[in-house]
């Protein structure tokens, strides 16, 4: 049924959209980090 | 020293004077409300019957509107003349402050219904079916709901960017029982259909449990700085 | 910053555990969502679109958990730099649990609700409090806070994205103004505020006003849903989500996918508490910096 399809897809578009947000905030708080450690 | 309480009753009667002189806010409110009014008057045009089960929703909007106008300058003049670091080292204790604005914001807002109420009552041909006590007590207690919030908020939003848009953001939410309260109450007042025993207790029970939930939380929020 | 909490590596990087734990949760995940779809015995009267509910429901169940915690932590927050009120308040959860325990035995209950729920809800509360007030500390709390706050905010969207796209195919429309519905939609608007206020507050004290807003809201709830409720048995529509009895197996599944998305949360939250202190470790380090700078170099901007 579509409407499950529909439904599912954007489940995990959610929450993978908010996983990418997440990770690439760590990774920059990460580069944030060594930085200031290098000063 | 004098008496904390005093300090208070002179924080409201200032309040009231200056509003009383200028005539600032009381003036913004008033033809804001107006507009609402006319804008709404040519978004409907409802019967006699039909007016009377749209008119409690249009009614408090226009209201929550105007209330948001003057919640949003209670604190704006004390910010202006630091007189919140004033307060914050005076005597009294924070919930008189508190108590004295909310009571000061409630009468400006109480006077601005009753000046639009005959605006409405023209614009919509309304008569009220139930009692009218019952609707004077529904609109005293959501006034306070919106009030007591507002002016909690209001203290909450001072050290924020869009400070005149965060105190919405915060109100609108929160007040949505007290809203569907006062919007369901007053429809069943004016049509007559239903009882409004149920909104009227739980209008009494959000302003209980935020009365008091503002008067434990309000030093907090005075002395975040 | 060096050596300051153990070795750099330290600091920066996920432990070797929380790894192992998102390899099974993701695993849980995958099973769980085999279930919804295959294992899951097709409903008779809406058909296929009612999986939907294994992943409708749970994700309302995460969010109200993560919401939940997120009030313990205000209140904690609020309460702990205060010697008697973080005394009332430990007390009080104590009551909390004893009374949950003993009170659904013997008082009537609404229909519907069960008094082991009631019990097991106050001993959850009960121990909330403690494990929290244990093993976090004020900032920590407030951290707390913020993370289950966001996350479950996305949870939340998902049960509003999922309830009308449910609803649409079965009853015919996309929203109805019905108890859980309209509840969950004021829920999430209070904590979008919630989020609002965290991000646009420039006072020094964010987490505070953040807690009392929190504590605002979760007073607010029981109203929020006694005042839709009595509007909906006075203009009565379907209900999403209906109610009666469901198939064990069913029952299964639905257990199943909770256990999934709560471990999920898991693992959200504490890669997002991570980078929060991460975060503010790296601007207290900062703003270090900034005061010991010698006056030439600190002045530079403003030439």
């Amino acid at each position: 049924m579509m409407f499950l399809r529909i439904a599912y897809a954007a489940v995990w578009i959610i929450q993978g959209t908010y996983l990418a947000v997440l990770i690439r905030r760590y990774f920059r708080v990460r580069r944030d980090m060594d930085e200031l450690e290098r000063k | 020293m004098p008496k904390p309480s005093g300090i208070a009753r002179a924080t409201l009667v200032k309040d009231l004077r200056l509003e009383w002189r200028s005539k600032d806010a009381i003036n913004a409110m008033l033809f804001f409300a107006l507009l609402v009014v006319v804008i709404f008057s040519f978004s409907f045009d409802p019967t006699a019957e039909e007016s009377r089960h749209i008119a409690g929703g249009l009614i408090w909007v226009a209201f929550l509107f105007a209330a948001v106008v003057a919640l949003n300058q209670t604190w704006a003049r004390e910010l202006r003349n630091q007189v919140l670091d004033a307060y914050r080292v005076s005597p009294a204790p924070p919930n008189e402050l508190f108590l004295a604005k909310a009571l000061g914001n409630f009468i400006f807002v109480s006077v601005l219904e009753a000046l639009m109420t005959p605006l409405f009552v023209i614009f919509y041909n309304l008569r009220v079916v139930g009692s009218v006590p019952q609707l004077l007590l529904l609109t005293a207690l959501g006034t306070w709901a919106l009030v007591v919030n507002g002016t909690f908020f209001a203290a909450m939003s001072l050290r924020t960017r869009s400070r005149e848009i965060m105190l919405p953001l915060l109100l609108f939410p929160i007040s949505i029982p007290a809203i569907i309260a006062m919007v369901n109450g007053t429809t069943a007042i004016l049509t007559g259909d239903d009882s409004p025993l149920f909104w009227l207790v739980l209008l009494a029970t959000y302003d209980l449990v935020f009365t008091t939930g503002s008067l434990l939380l309000f030093s907090t929020v005075l002395h975040a700085e | 910053m060096k050596g300051r909490r153990g070795t750099p590596n330290q600091d920066r990087s996920m432990s070797r555990t929380f790894f192992i734990l998102a390899v099974l949760t993701a695993l849980l995940l995958i099973y769980a969502g085999y279930a919804a779809l295959v294992i899951a015995p097709t409903e008779q009267t809406m058909g296929p679109v009612q999986r939907i509910f294994y992943y409708h429901a749970p994700s309302a169940w995460t969010a109200f958990l993560l919401f939940f915690i997120n009030f313990i932590a205000s209140v904690q927050y609020l309460v702990r730099p205060n010697e008697s009120a973080d005394r009332f308040a430990r007390w009080a959860a104590i009551a909390i649990g004893v009374i949950s325990c003993i009170a659904p035995f013997f008082i009537p209950l609404p229909a519907g609700i069960e008094p082991s729920a009631v019990a097991t809800t106050g001993v959850a509360v009960t121990a909330a409090y403690f494990l929290i007030h244990k093993y976090f500390s004020d900032q920590g709390a407030d951290i707390l806070a913020l993370v289950t706050a966001e996350v479950g905010v996305v949870f939340c969207t998902i049960v509003l994205i999922t309830g009308p796209l449910w609803a649409r195919p079965v009853w015919g429309i996309w929203w109805t103004w019905d108890v859980r519905l309209t509840s969950t939609l004021v829920l999430w608007l209070i904590y979008v505020s919630y989020l609002m206020l965290r991000r646009f507050s420039t006072s020094g004290e964010t987490p505070k006003l953040a807690a009392a807003l929190a504590v605002f809201g979760a007073l607010d709830m029981p109203l929020v849903y006694f005042s839709i409720w009595f509007f909906r048995t006075q203009h009565p529509q379907p209900v999403i989500g209906g109610g009666g009895s469901i198939d064990p197996r069913m029952l299964r599944v639905f257990a199943l996918n909770c256990l999934a998305f709560t471990c999920y949360a898991g693992i959200i939250c504490w890669f997002r508490y991570r980078i929060e202190r991460m975060q503010r470790d790296v601007e207290e380090t900062r703003a270090l910096e900034a005061l010991l700078e010698p006056r030439g170099a600190g002045s530079r901007g403003l030439q």
